[in-house]
C-alpha cells in the first residue's frame, strides 16, 4: 500500500544548527503513529516540513504517493502545540474561515460544524466570543477547527493539553473515531506517554534530530525489555543467587516482609536463554511462584532509549 | 508593612521593572543617541534645502499711470519711494508704464507682473499675473512694499493732514493671483486644500499601516499564524492582510467623500431654498431668482477656489495614492510586526518608517509656500513623499505628466517593498525568542531559499 507519508534523507538546519538530521520514515494509511522526542528533537520541525510551512533543505518528502506540494494540504490537519485563536472573531466564524480556507464550501463546513458542536459538547458557543473561552473550551475548538474539514491525515501536536480528563477522553474517543470510520490517518506527537501506549500503532522516536527508536509500539516495547523478567521464587536465595552465577544478571531482590524465604527478582536474561529455559533451570534450585517478562512502559523506553542515545 | 504602602511598593516595583527593561534595550539607546542627531539633521537639512530651492521672483510693475514711478533721463522708471522697495535676495522689482506679454516677460526674465492703475488707490485690489506662481512669503512682500508706496503717495497728496485722516490714508494692497497662460486663480485657498488633503494621507497611511503591524503581532504572540501557515503561502497571508486592511481604509476614505457629498447637496438645497438667498441677492445687486449656491460660492473669497477644484481627479488621485503609499508603508509595518512578539517592542523599530513619513509632511507644509519650487516638485516624485507631496501641488494644477510618473515609480516601488517584505516575513513570522538582526534580515531578502513549501 502507498504510505501516506514517506521521507527520505529528509533534513534541515537553521545557520549551524541540524534541526533534522537525514530522516527516512514511513507513515501508513489509517495507522496512528506516535512522534516522540525530548525537547528539540526535531518534532515540529518535521511537522513544518510535513504541513509546508517550511521546506526540506534536501531529501525527498512524498505524501500519498506524489512529492509534497501545496494541493496536497489541504488533505491534511494539523494541531499545532503552541495555539491560538483570532480574539477579535466569534467561535463559529473562526472555525468557519480556516474551513473554507482549506478549501472546503461554506454551507458544507456549517453543517460539518453543527455536528461537531453537539459531539464535543459545545452546543451554545456558535456565536460566543473568543476571549470569553476558556483554555479546554479553547483546545476543543481548535480540535474542530483541525477536523472539520475531513483530512486524511491528522497531525496533533499535544492535543490533550490544556484538557481535564473527562473532555481529554472526549477528544481522544474522537480521534478512535476517525481512524475507525473514515480511514484518517493521525501523526500524534506528545509527551504524554500513557496516550501513546492507548492510541498508537507505531511510533517513532527522535532525539538530538536523529531517529533513534521507529517501528510498532508493541514491538517496541518488547525490544527495549532487553531479557528482562520478574519472578517471585520461594527458598534459600543465597544458594540460588550462587547458582544463578554469571548465567543471568540480577538486578533487583526483594524479600517479602510476610514470608522471609518469599523474594521478589528481576533478571536480565541473556540472549539465548528465553523464559522456558530459564524457568526448566530455576525449578532445579528453588520453587517458582511466578514469573512473568517485564513489560516496560512507553515512559521507561522513552527514558531508557534517550539516555542510551544521549553521550 | 501598611497596605498603602504594600500597594506603593508593588507600583514602585513595577515602575521599575517597566523602566528598567526598557532603557537596558540596544534599540532604546541607539533610538535615544541617534533621535537627536537625526532631528538636527532633518531640521538643517530642511533649512538647507528651503534656502537652496525657492526661486528668486522677478517682479514687472506695470505702472500704467505713472502713480509710482517717474521716468529718468535715459528713458528708465524708477519708483517715487525707493526705500519702499527694501533690497531682497529673492525678489527684485523693475518698473515701466507698458504691460508685457508672456513671451516679453519670459524673454525678460520676469516670474511675474503686477499691474497698477488709478483705480488701485481706491480698490485696493491689483493683478499678479504670474509665470510661475510666487511664494507666499514673497506675494506678502510684494503687496507690503506696494502699500507702503501708495500710502506716501496717498500722504503726499493730503497738506493738512491729521492722524484720523493718516488712518484713513493706511493702505492694504491684496493681490489676486492668476496665471499668465490660462488666467485661473491659484493661491493660498488650494494650497492649503492640498495641505489638508496631504494631511489626511499621512494619517491615513500611518493609520493603517499600524493596523497592518498590529494583525501581524497578534498573529504571531497568539500562535496563530502555524495554524494559517500550514495552508496559506506567507506571501499570501501578507498580501491578503495589506489588501484587505487597504480595502478598509479604500472604504473609509469612500464613505467620507460620499458623506460630504451628500452634506454639500443638503447645504446647497438648503440655501436656496431659503429666504436668505433673495436677500443676499439683493444685496448683491442680482437679479432675484438667478443665484444658487454655486453663485454663492463663487462670491466668496476664501471659498471660490472649490468651485475650480476637478473633484473627480483630486478624490481619484488621493484614492490611487493612499492605496499605493498605503501598500508601500505597509509592507514596512508588516515586516516590523514579523520582527517582533508584543507591540511594544515595535516602539523602537517604528523610528525609520516614521522618519520619511514625517518628513513627507513637512515638506508638504513646505510645498504650500512654494508649490512649484524644485524640492516640492522633486519630493512629488519621490517614492516615500509623493503620496503626500502630490497632495498639496495637485489643486495647483499639475501635468498630467507628473502624476503618471509619480505614481508609476510609487507602484514600482510598492511592488518591490512588498515583495522584499514578504520575504523577511515569511522566516521572522516564525521565529521567537529572539529578534532578527540586521544581517539575517538582509540574508533573507537576498536569499528567498528558505521559505515555505
Amino acid at each position: 500500500m502507498t504510505p501516506v507519508l514517506h521521507t527520505q534523507g529528509v533534513c534541515k538546519s537553521f545557520g549551524d544548527h541540524v534541526a533534522l538530521a537525514p530522516l527516512d520514515a514511513e507513515v501508513q494509511e489509517g495507522r496512528i503513529v506516535g512522534l516522540l522526542g525530548p525537547n528539540g528533537a526535531g518534532k515540529t520541525t518535521l511537522l513544518r516540513m510535513v504541513t509546508g510551512i517550511t521546506k526540506p533543505d534536501q531529501g525527498e518528502l512524498r505524501m500519498w504517493g506524489q512529492p509534497h506540494h501545496r494541493d496536497l494540504l489541504s488533505r491534511m490537519g494539523y494541531l499545532p502545540e503552541e495555539r491560538g485563536l483570532y480574539k477579535s472573531m466569534r467561535v463559529a466564524e473562526q472555525v468557519l474561515y480556516f474551513a473554507t480556507l482549506r478549501g472546503m464550501a461554506r454551507s458544507d463546513a456549517e453543517r460539518e460544524l453543527k455536528a461537531w458542536f453537539e459531539r464535543l459538547e459545545v452546543e451554545g458557543w456558535w456565536n460566543r466570543e473568543v476571549a470569553d473561552l476558556s483554555k479546554g473550551m479553547a483546545q476543543k475548538i481548535q480540535f474542530i477547527a483541525t477536523v472539520l474539514h475531513r483530512p486524511e491525515l491528522l497531525i496533533l501536536d499535544e492535543p490533550f493539553s490544556g484538557l481535564d480528563p473527562i473532555n481529554a477522553g472526549l477528544v481522544r474517543n474522537e480521534m478512535l473515531r476517525l481512524v475507525k470510520d473514515h480511514g484518517t490517518t493521525l501523526l500524534l506527537s506528545t509527551h504524554d506517554m500513557g496516550s501513546v501506549e492507548a492510541l498508537c500503532d507505531e511510533v517513532i522516536l527522535l532525539h538530538r534530530g536523529k531517529k533513534v527508536l521507529s517501528g510498532a509500539t508493541d514491538a517496541v516495547r518488547e525490544d527495549a525489555r532487553k531479557g528482562r523478567i520478574r519472578v517471585a521464587v520461594q527458598g534459600n536465595l543465597m544458594a540460588f543467587v550462587a547458582e544463578l552465577g554469571a548465567r543471568a544478571e540480577l538486578l533487583s531482590k526483594h524479600t517479602r516482609a510476610e514470608s522471609s524465604d518469599v523474594h521478589d527478582l528481576e533478571l536480565a536474561l541473556p540472549e539465548g536463554w528465553a523464559m522456558p529455559e530459564f524457568l526448566a533451570w530455576a525449578v532445579q534450585h528453588v520453587r517458582v511462584l511466578e514469573a512473568r517478562p517485564l513489560r516496560l512502559s512507553m515512559e521507561e523506553v522513552f527514558v531508557q532509549t534517550v539516555e542510551s542515545a544521549t553521550p | 508593612m501598611s497596605s498603602p504602602s504594600r500597594a506603593f511598593e508593588i507600583w514602585r516595583t513595577v515602575v521599575r521593572r517597566e523602566y528598567v527593561t526598557r532603557v537596558r534595550r540596544r534599540a532604546f539607546l541607539v533610538a535615544t543617541l541617534l533621535g537627536p542627531v537625526l532631528m538636527v539633521g532633518l531640521v538643517a537639512g530642511l533649512v538647507l534645502l528651503t534656502q537652496s530651492t525657492e526661486e528668486p521672483t522677478v517682479v514687472w510693475v506695470a505702472d500704467h499711470d505713472g502713480l509710482l514711478t517717474v521716468p529718468t533721463s535715459d528713458g528708465q522708471f524708477v519708483p517715487t519711494c525707493p526705500t519702499c522697495y527694501p533690497e531682497r535676495k529673492l525678489l527684485t522689482y523693475r518698473f515701466g508704464r507698458e504691460v508685457k506679454t508672456k513671451e516679453e516677460l519670459s524673454a525678460g526674465g520676469f516670474t511675474c507682473m503686477v499691474e497698477l492703475d488709478e483705480g488701485v488707490v481706491q480698490s485696493e485690489k491689483a493683478q499678479l499675473l504670474h509665470l510661475t506662481p510666487p511664494s507666499s512669503r514673497a506675494k506678502r512682500w510684494v503687496e507690503r512694499d506696494l502699500s507702503h508706496a501708495i500710502e506716501r503717495l496717498k500722504v503726499r497728496e493730503q497738506s493738512d493732514l491729521d492722524y484720523d485722516a493718516y488712518l484713513a490714508l493706511q493702505t492694504d494692497i491684496s493681490l489676486v493671483g492668476l496665471d499668465i497662460a490660462t488666467g485661473e486663480r491659484k493661491g493660498e485657498g488650494q494650497g492649503a486644500l492640498g495641505f489638508v488633503f496631504s494631511l489626511f494621507m499621512l494619517t491615513f497611511v500611518m493609520v493603517y499601516g499600524m493596523h497592518v503591524m498590529r494583525g501581524v503581532i497578534e498573529e504571531k504572540s497568539n500562535r496563530i499564524v502555524e495554524v494559517v501557515l500550514s495552508t496559506v503561502r506567507p506571501s499570501q497571508l501578507l498580501a491578503g492582510k495589506i489588501a484587505g486592511i487597504g480595502l478598509v481604509g479604500l472604504t473609509q476614505i469612500l464613505g467620507w467623500t460620499a458623506l460630504s457629498w451628500v452634506l454639500f447637496f443638503f447645504l446647497g438645497t438648503a440655501v436656496e431654498q431659503s429666504a436668505w438667498l433673495d436677500s443676499w441677492t439683493a444685496a448683491q445687486g442680482m437679479t432675484a431668482g438667478t443665484a444658487d449656491f454655486q453663485t454663492v460660492l463663487a462670491a466668496q473669497d476664501e471659498l471660490a477656489f472649490l468651485l475650480d477644484i476637478d473633484w473627480a481627479v483630486m478624490l481619484g488621485c488621493a484614492a490611487i495614492y493612499f492605496v499605493l503609499g498605503y501598500a508601500m508603508y505597509g509592507a514596512f509595518f508588516a515586516t516590523i510586526g514579523a520582527m517582533v512578539e508584543q507591540e511594544s517592542d515595535a516602539q523602537y523599530l517604528l523610528l525609520p518608517v516614521m522618519t520619511p513619513l514625517l518628513f513627507s509632511y513637512i515638506l508638504a507644509s513646505m510645498s504650500i509656500e512654494a508649490p512649484e519650487s524644485t524640492l516640492a516638485v522633486v519630493s512629488s516624485f519621490v517614492p516615500f513623499s509623493s503620496p503626500i507631496s502630490m497632495m498639496v501641488r495637485l489643486p495647483m494644477g499639475v501635468p498630467w505628466w507628473h502624476v503618471a510618473l509619480s505614481m508609476a515609480l510609487l507602484a514600482a516601488t510598492a511592488v518591490l517593498l512588498v515583495g522584499l517584505a514578504a520575504r523577511v516575513y515569511r522566516v521572522a513570522i516564525l521565529m521567537y525568542g529572539k529578534r532578527p538582526t540586521f544581517r539575517e534580515l538582509v540574508r533573507w531578502t537576498v536569499r528567498p531559499d528558505s521559505g515555505a513549501l
